[in-house]
């Protein structure tokens, strides 16, 4: 064993010596002179299994042993169920330290409550929720009960990275801090986290203000094996499938792969859209019973009745049943399932960092990660779309994969958001938990000291006045804030406490059908041509309040099949793809032996996808006409494609994009060009003007009580880059 | 102006002057102006020593010196051989609540109980030493057994709601008086301070089914401005301050109950039933006409606690009426107080006084100058400045004042219920004073 090891207490020693550990673990001795010295921040970033818990807790309950006046370590996860599994690990150790440990959240039975209010004592484990609904209700209690606090430790803390509840987490902190007068000496904070990519950016996430150190610990084992493959398939054309040869739609065959792959296991099928996941469950379980056996796939969405999904999600825990999930992204993150065999991914993904979420899913103690993914291309034929010939949902697949697995890189989180939904619920949260406050002093707590640093003042200054007009807040004749007859309302609504929550859709109807419903991320905006399943439509009204989009059949050629979400796409998975296209191969090189992870058909589809674009010229050209239309490719992330494709909108152009291309249509190539670099060189309007032009800008929680303006600005930085675009046009148009 | 003041009653002055509190006793001594406000509640404290009700509600703004007033009229009381308790009401004591609130608020009243010989609260033992020596001085008299005594002196409290298990627990202080038990005279005094949580605990201690909970606040207070009178004081004046937590109540229902508790005190002590009994309410301009949230909110309080509006129409105040507004101190009556504050640290000797009216006239100026109006709108922190300054002058009698005055900081005061928030930038919380003046 380490020096360090000698430093923790005897009865830590012993119990680790009880455990049957012949050593710790490469982070668990590193993390116990910095957690010890109680002087800075830790981020102890390793991959599961490595051991991180024990890393912070074995030293935090060491230097706390024996303090019985007040609670002395708070614990944060982002999942209750982590937190059951942490209480169940932890109460062995504290037993033996004679420390106190309460799980604290939602579903905690009142008597465990009840125990720690009176003596609160030892360690608290603890959602963001719950941590604000006692900040809110019962802040002088807090004081009291975390006088003596000596470690916040935040677990799984990627997942807060750069999110609405993550900016909720970094705030409750701050106001801790505040409220228990540690300014002047900051409560220690220790992030456990899957391994990261932009590590160095970390520490000013974990803390705003600086005021302690940070210290990174990761691990130096090579990350754990991974085995990935990328499976092609061929969508028929539609004529063919009324003949009797004609092959099985594409759905069909990956539903008969993932049947032949999963029944006998545990997995995860992830589906992207709730219409694909309920497809793909009604087909597996169809052929279950047509083979006469268990039902062992389910679907696991948002608009899923609660019972339904908690029963699937019992049944994966138990571990046991042979069982397999056709999930969207609410089985990514959070919910405590454990682990599955493998992991497999219908359609490209999201983005890398979502991929890296998912992947991680997979892995049992000792075998592999598995990662499976299965894209659909469609047959080609004389009258096919451009992002078909392209094979571009194959390509981003790969260029993401790529990424994951060489440059190890995923998105970093976009530090320039406002996160103007999670201000107000601050507001609103501050002022009811005081009672009453200065307007100076809540923009120091917030946004001077607090995470909420790219507000200005004069921003502030805007969104409160619209807060008195709407009644959320007061202000006295002294000066003082406090909550107005709204702001009382919502603060008393039980679902005040937590800032996110599952986007609504939108219901696309035509002359009154509905032909689904499409998820409000979705980046729409009037007059604009949407592609919807399978079809082209033009939107003519968007109506927000109750959240349905008109659309009418648009003309233009044959629509693609891969369109993408808008908004999620980031400019190096695009590079990436330039890229691979660029150079006609993907695979990854280890050890100077080239790795092919596509089996056959994904390899032909490539193959036709590379081809085109060579004849096509387009890595020489950013814009190539194809009959009428003209094609932009800006081979960058969705916020300039957006922008490029609002801005020729605004210009009159009948302009819409799709999976990174913009479809111009009509349009002789040189005339749209002229036109970007007129604009380029001139005025181009900035990211605010742009979202101004947009409907359906309410996307987070309290976005409806913001006022339009701050709005704009808001959904401007997260959905458009006007300096970049600039760039762009004057670097790829103008030569 | 020759008026002698004790050693004691100065130091108490200056110390809580200095530190922004409302002195507890010798308050007399400073109080400036306001001779109508002062007379209207002479007249409420002989009301109520003759038997009847007063309720009033003290509305200023914020450092119009509401506090200061009140402990003024409660002064007053006390050497009128009143009862007096105050409290500040706070997030965590109101006077409607069903989860200790409203006990925690009586709690705090019996605490501060204050007779003009304990005038700084902690004296409800001695009012009930004092009324069971009266009842012992009476059963020597008339050779009666001092328990039956007891019970027939209280007799008239048992008609009220708990007033059986109030008589029963004052009849348990003499129990322990009498045969030495310490412990059951403790456990006495913690029941009427309401210092019982559970019903069981008080059954096993004193033996009664009840104990004073949230819902019998008000019922509480009746029953002690009964048993002042028996103890020989003259009657009960309750102070209750920073009303405007009522106000900051995040539930409707919860603000309704509190409003409704006042209007059955308003409706009590108006009406005729509540006897021996007054209430002094200080609340801010919002608590009061707030349409949303204030009182006024409340349509059944808003008839009652409307302004007279042929008083309003003539321009004249109605000093009668239950709502009193107090304006702010004018730059006249400062000058005046600083004159009772220099007389104050002199001991009210008029040839110690350490300064000249110039003096007093520059330090006013340079106030104006620093923090402009809240000089004399918002008192308390020139008040502080001031008393610092002779402090200086006392203790260096060498030292001119025109050698202080340039040196002297005067904060403007900025209300707030949050403890105060160091700013992380360089430029430190200044960067963010315009921002404190922001209206929304």
């Amino acid at each position: 064993m380490t020096d360090a090891f000698a430093k923790l207490d005897r009865k830590i020693q012993k119990w680790v010596y009880k455990q049957g550990w012949s050593n710790l673990r490469q982070i668990q001795s590193k993390a116990i002179l910095p957690i010890l010295s109680c002087d800075r921040d830790l981020v102890i970033s390793a991959s599961t299994g490595e051991g991180k818990t024990e890393a912070f807790f074995l030293p935090a309950c060491s230097a706390v042993v024996g303090q019985e006046q007040a609670a002395s370590i708070l614990y944060i996860s982002p999942l209750k169920a982590l937190i059951n599994d942490q209480y169940r690990r932890l109460r062995e150790l504290c037993d033996m330290l004679d420390m106190q440990v309460t799980p604290w959240h939602g579903d905690v039975s009142q008597s465990k409550k009840k125990r720690f209010k009176k003596s609160p004592q030892g360690i608290l484990l603890i959602t963001p929720e719950s941590l604000e609904s006692l900040l809110v209700r019962e802040a002088g209690w807090v004081k009291q009960a975390f006088s003596q606090l000596k470690y916040v430790c935040v677990d799984e803390f990627h997942a807060f990275i750069g999110t609405e509840r993550g900016h909720q987490l970094l705030s409750l902190l701050n106001r801790l801090e505040h409220l228990l007068n540690r300014f002047k000496d900051p409560i220690p904070r220790i992030a456990l986290s899957a391994t990261l990519g932009e590590l160095d950016k970390v520490p000013l996430y974990l803390r705003p203000n600086a005021s302690l150190p940070c210290k990174t610990i990761t691990s130096r084992k090579f990350g754990s094996v991974i085995k990935i493959q990328i499976k092609g398939f061929i969508e028929p054309a539609p004529v063919m499938q009324n003949e009797s040869q004609a092959p099985a739609p594409a759905e069909h065959q990956i539903c008969q792969e993932i049947y032949r792959r999963c029944r006998g296991d545990s997995h995860l099928v992830f589906a992207n859209t709730r219409q694909r996941t309920e497809n793909i469950a009604v087909n597996l379980a169809d052929f279950c019973e047509r083979d006469s056996v268990p039902n062992e796939f389910f679907p696991h969405h948002g608009s899923l009745a609660k019972n339904l999904r908690e029963e699937l999600e019992a049944r994966l825990q138990q571990q046991n049943i042979p069982t397999t999930a056709v999930c969207t992204m609410t089985l990514e993150l959070g919910i405590d399932i454990g682990k599955v065999n493998s992991v497999i991914q219908v359609t490209a993904p999201h983005s890398v960092s979502s991929l890296r979420q998912r992947l991680g899913r997979s892995g049992r103690r000792n075998s592999p990660a598995v990662l499976q993914m299965l894209i659909a291309e469609r047959q080609l034929d004389e009258t096919s779309n451009i992002n078909d010939h392209l094979r571009l949902e194959l390509v981003q697949s790969l260029a993401m994969i790529r990424l994951m697995i060489v440059r190890k890189w995923f998105e970093p989180p976009d530090v320039r958001q406002m996160h103007l939904s999670t201000f107000l619920h601050q507001i609103l949260a501050v002022v009811a938990q005081w009672g009453s406050i200065r307007i100076d002093q809540l923009y120091i707590l917030l946004c001077d000291q607090g995470p909420f640093r790219e507000i200005s003042v004069q921003q502030y200054q805007q969104l409160l006045t619209h807060m008195g007009k709407e009644q959320l807040l007061q202000q006295f004749r002294s000066g003082e804030l406090v909550l107005g007859i709204q702001g009382e309302r919502v603060v008393s609504h039980y679902a005040f406490y937590s800032v996110f929550n599952t986007p609504l859709d939108y219901r696309i109807v035509t002359e009154n059908k509905t032909l689904g419903l499409l998820p409000a991320q979705n980046f729409i905006h009037k007059d604009q041509h949407i592609v919807f399943s399978g079809k082209r439509w033009k939107v003519t009204e968007i109506d927000e309040t109750k959240r349905v989009i008109h659309v009418v059949s648009a003309k233009g050629g044959k629509p693609p099949k891969f369109y993408g979400s808008g908004m999620s796409v980031h400019d190096v998975v695009r590079k990436e793809m330039l890229r691979i296209y660029s150079a006609g191969d993907y695979r990854i090189e280890v050890n100077s032996r080239k790795i092919d992870f596509a089996d056959k058909q994904a390899r032909q589809l490539f193959k036709e996808g590379a081809e085109f674009f060579k004849q096509s010229d387009l890595a020489r050209q950013s814009i190539v006409q194809i009959g009428n239309n003209c094609y932009l490719f800006a081979w960058m992330g969705d916020k300039i494609v957006n922008t490029l494709t609002v801005i020729l909108k605004q210009q009159g152009f009948n302009a819409s994009s799709n999976g990174g291309v913009i479809e111009i249509q009509d349009t002789v190539r040189d005339e749209a060009a002229k036109c970007l670099i007129d604009l380029a060189n001139g005025k181009l309007p900035n990211e605010t003007e742009l979202a101004h032009e947009l409907k359906n800008k309410c996307i987070d929680k309290y976005d409806k009580l913001i006022p339009e303006s701050l709005l704009n600005e808001g959904y401007g930085r997260k959905a458009f880059d006007s300096h970049a675009t600039r760039n762009w046009i004057q670097t790829r148009l103008c030569d | 102006m020759a008026r002698n003041i004790r050693l004691r009653e100065k130091e108490a002055i200056i110390q809580s002057l200095k530190a922004g509190v409302t002195p507890n006793i010798g308050i007399q001594h400073v109080q400036v102006g306001r001779v109508n406000e002062i007379r209207a509640l002479y007249k409420d404290i002989e009301r109520i020593i003759d038997g009847g009700a007063s309720f009033r509600l003290i509305i200023g703004d914020y450092g119009s010196g509401k506090t200061f007033f009140m402990s003024v009229i409660r002064s007053i009381a006390l050497k009128k051989k009143l009862v007096t308790v105050n409290a500040d009401l706070s997030p965590v004591r109101r006077i409607h609540s069903s989860s200790g609130q409203a006990r925690n608020l009586y709690a705090e009243l019996m605490r501060n109980l204050s007779t003009q010989s304990i005038p700084n609260g902690n004296a409800l033992p001695s009012v009930v030493e004092r009324f069971i020596s009266l009842a012992r001085k009476e059963a020597d008299q008339n050779q009666a057994e001092v328990s039956n005594l007891i019970d027939k002196k209280l007799a008239s409290l048992r008609e009220l709601v708990s007033g059986y298990d109030f008589a029963h627990v004052v009849n348990a202080y003499w129990l322990g008086y009498e045969t030495g038990n310490e412990e059951l005279k403790s456990n006495s005094i913690r029941w009427l301070r309401a210092e019982y949580t559970t019903k069981t605990e008080a059954r096993k201690d004193l033996g009664v089914r009840t104990i004073i909970s949230d819902g019998l606040f008000y019922d509480a207070l009746k029953l002690m401005s009964l048993f002042v009178r028996q103890a020989g004081y003259k009657g009960l004046l309750i102070n209750l301050d920073e009303m405007v937590n009522l106000y900051k109540l995040r539930h409707t229902q919860a603000r309704t109950s509190n409003y409704e508790q006042i209007l059955r005190i308003l409706n009590d002590c108006l009406q005729g039933p509540a006897e021996h009994i007054g209430f002094l309410l200080g609340g801010t301009p919002e608590f009061l006409i707030d349409p949303r949230k204030g009182l006024f909110s409340y349509e059944a309080l808003e008839s009652r606690l409307a302004e007279n509006t042929f008083a309003r129409k003539a321009k004249v105040i109605d000093y009668s009426s239950p709502t009193l507004h107090l304006a702010s101190l004018t730059p006249a009556e400062m000058f005046i107080l600083l004159k009772n504050l220099r007389h104050v640290f002199a001991g009210g000797d008029t040839s110690k006084y350490l300064v000249q009216d110039d003096v007093l006239k520059a330090f006013l100026e340079h106030c104006g100058k620093k923090i402009g109006d809240a000089y004399f709108r918002t008192p308390r922190n020139t008040i502080k400045a001031f008393l610092d300054f002779l402090a200086v002058l006392e203790q260096y009698p060498g030292m001119h004042w025109t050698d202080l005055i340039d040196g002297i900081s005067v904060e403007k005061e900025n209300p707030s219920d949050a403890d105060e928030i160091p700013a992380n930038n360089k430029n430190g919380n200044s960067k963010y004073d315009d921002l404190a003046s922001f209206r929304i």
